[in-house]
């Protein structure tokens, strides 16, 4: 899913390159004053280019027929932790465009938003939050599966964000994003699983290096913001044209209202909540499902978390 | 194969031709100026896109650049652009007349992506195969990328191919163990993978340890000799120069 230049306007370009430029700084800063850096570095560009080698290691999915192999970003992030994982991975995105024409130039800030950001700053919180210091081998499959949902669903919302936002492909913003999501949630799945078993591997043969103590809850919260910013503002813009395949069926059939979705069921039908004025509910469908995410996440920690509890008293 | 491909990429940025004289900065200044330029044509642009095609060609032939690896990448370039924008037919079908027919402008948006998709993905390709990753990653330190990422992509350029290559040797000795089975199921992927990483900690302890003994703290040198030669203003100059002339000088009358 990497994103491309032909699809980009040079504003949304250029503003995502800025925010992965500062967060690259940032995320330099952070790596380069941590405790045993110069240790890491050798091992950081090693697992980089292990990202690499993974997607070289094609395998069948159980059940489907097809095969796939793992991105590797959620793993670099539990191996190395947050900071130095983004470093690595921007890394890694950058040797993608250069060498082997994923993505390109104007597209690579958006790329290192979507692909390694979600990864590193939300995706790794989230795996910690739910497995804990020392997760049992399912609860740690758990958290992965739920990191790595979470992360690459908000990847795949922001590919679909960029590309309404240019302006220079004509799908509609509804029905993209349906495909999107609905594409990236068992291949979220499967890498979850498969990066838990690699993880678990790695910490039987005491390979696992030790990512540096989390300072979750800054991160999270700082991660709930972009969140409800991206759900919130960013829908309010999206929303300055009526949703594109609508409006086509609408001008073939000649009926104003087309085989409309099944308004009746949907909370929110067309991401509208009844009664406001169509942008102010936009924003507020974005916010909500954010937050709706947020609590449906926050219960399967704290339910994972209650169980280990009880295994964990019961000898 | 995409690593083929991409190692032989890579081989030719190491030739000498007057496009790899040039100095890396210079090329990468010029490349970002190009795509942003490209990307900042109106929705329908196709005929006016195309002479900007003469800089990523121009470079290309300065640096012996055979045309069949610029077609090679773009034919591996990622579908996205293609996939996204093949539906702009059918859904913008707001009738335009090019040349006496009548046709749904999504075709033409469609076209539009098709050439600037071709264009930036041209110049990259000609940018890597006239520049040495070592050159243009050096050019990015000096253009105050941070040094731990600068650093950090030196590491993965020069691992990159060794790591892939102890992949295909794994990936071969499971097919050797299990000829009946084409792809390995996940639970073999999964010990390959734990395998290739053991592999990767222990080599990255070993080149720890090396490089520690050479006196590494976390930093590489930047060597701080050449400045920009005149042939570098010069490409500094004229690249933006013919981009800003073609994108705003010459008045075309746009659909």
């Amino acid at each position: 899913m990497h994103m491309s230049d032909a699809l980009l306007s040079p504003v949304v370009g250029l503003t995502a390159a800025a925010v992965a430029g500062g967060l690259v700084v940032f995320a330099s800063r952070r790596t380069v004053a941590e405790p045993q850096h110069a240790r890491r570095v050798p091992l950081m560009g090693v697992m980089a280019a292990f990202v690499f080698a993974a997607q070289m290691i094609n395998f069948s999915i159980p059940g489907t027929g097809s095969s796939g192999h793992i991105a590797g970003g959620l793993l670099l992030a539990i191996l190395l932790g947050p900071n130095a994982a983004f470093i690595a991975l921007t890394s890694v995105l950058t040797v993608q465009c250069l060498l082997f024409a994923d993505g390109g130039l104007l597209a690579l800030g958006c790329n290192i938003l979507n692909l390694a950001f979600w990864s590193c700053f939300v995706g790794l919180p989230l795996y910690r939050l739910v497995s804990g210091a020392t997760p049992s081998a399912a609860r740690a499959s758990a958290a992965a599966v739920i990191a790595a949902v979470v992360s690459l669903q908000f990847g795949a919302a922001a590919v679909v964000i960029e590309t309404v936002l240019s302006g220079r492909s004509e799908l509609p913003f509804a029905k993209f994003g349906a495909a999107m999501l609905g594409i990236h949630l068992p291949i979220a799945i499967v890498e979850g699983l498969v990066t838990a078993g690699v993880v678990r591997l790695m910490r039987r043969t005491g390979h696992a290096a030790d990512s540096t103590a989390p300072h979750g809850n800054r991160v999270l919260v700082g991660a709930a913001l972009a969140a409800l910013i991206t759900g919130g503002v960013l829908a309010w813009y999206a929303s300055d044209k009526p949703d594109g395949l609508e409006w086509s069926i609408a001008r073939v059939t000649g009926t104003e209202q087309p085989v409309s979705a099944p308004t009746k069921t949907a909370i929110m039908p067309d991401y509208q909540l009844p009664n406001s004025t169509p942008r102010f509910g936009l924003s507020m469908a974005g916010i909500s499902g954010v937050v709706a995410t947020g609590i449906i996440v926050a219960l399967l920690a704290a339910v994972t978390r209650l169980t280990n509890r009880k295994s964990a008293s019961s000898p | 194969m995409i690593l083929d491909a991409a190692r032989k990429l890579d081989r030719l940025g190491y030739a000498d031709s007057p496009a790899h004289r040039l100095d890396a900065r210079a090329k990468i200044i010029a490349a970002i100026f190009f795509v942003i330029i490209v990307a900042s044509f109106p929705k329908y642009a196709v005929v006016q896109l195309l002479p900007l095609a003469l800089i990523p060609f121009l470079l290309a032939w300065f640096g012996d650049t055979p045309f069949c690896v610029l077609g090679r990448m773009l034919l591996i370039a990622c579908p996205l652009a293609l996939m996204v924008g093949l539906f702009n037919p059918f859904l913008d079908r707001t009738p335009v007349e090019i040349a006496g027919h009548e046709l749904s402008a999504g075709w033409l948006s469609y076209t539009s992506i098709l050439v600037r998709f071709t264009l930036s993905m041209t110049m990259l390709t000609t940018l890597v195969a006239t520049t040495s990753l070592p050159e243009l990653l050096h050019g990015l330190r000096r253009l105050n990328v941070p040094a731990a990422l600068v650093t950090q992509l030196q590491f993965l350029y020069r691992y990159l191919f060794l790591l892939a290559d102890e992949a295909s040797r794994l990936s071969r000795a499971r097919q050797l163990r299990e000829p009946a089975r084409r792809r390995a199921d996940w639970h073999t992927a999964r010990a390959i993978l734990a395998s290739l990483l053991t592999r990767a900690t222990d080599r990255a302890e070993r080149i720890h340890l090396a490089m520690q003994a050479r006196g590494f703290t976390g930093d590489m040198p930047v060597r701080d000799h050449a400045g920009l030669r005149p042939a570098d203003f010069f490409f500094l100059a004229a690249v933006p120069a013919y981009c800003l002339l073609i994108r705003f000088a010459i008045v075309w009358n746009a659909p």
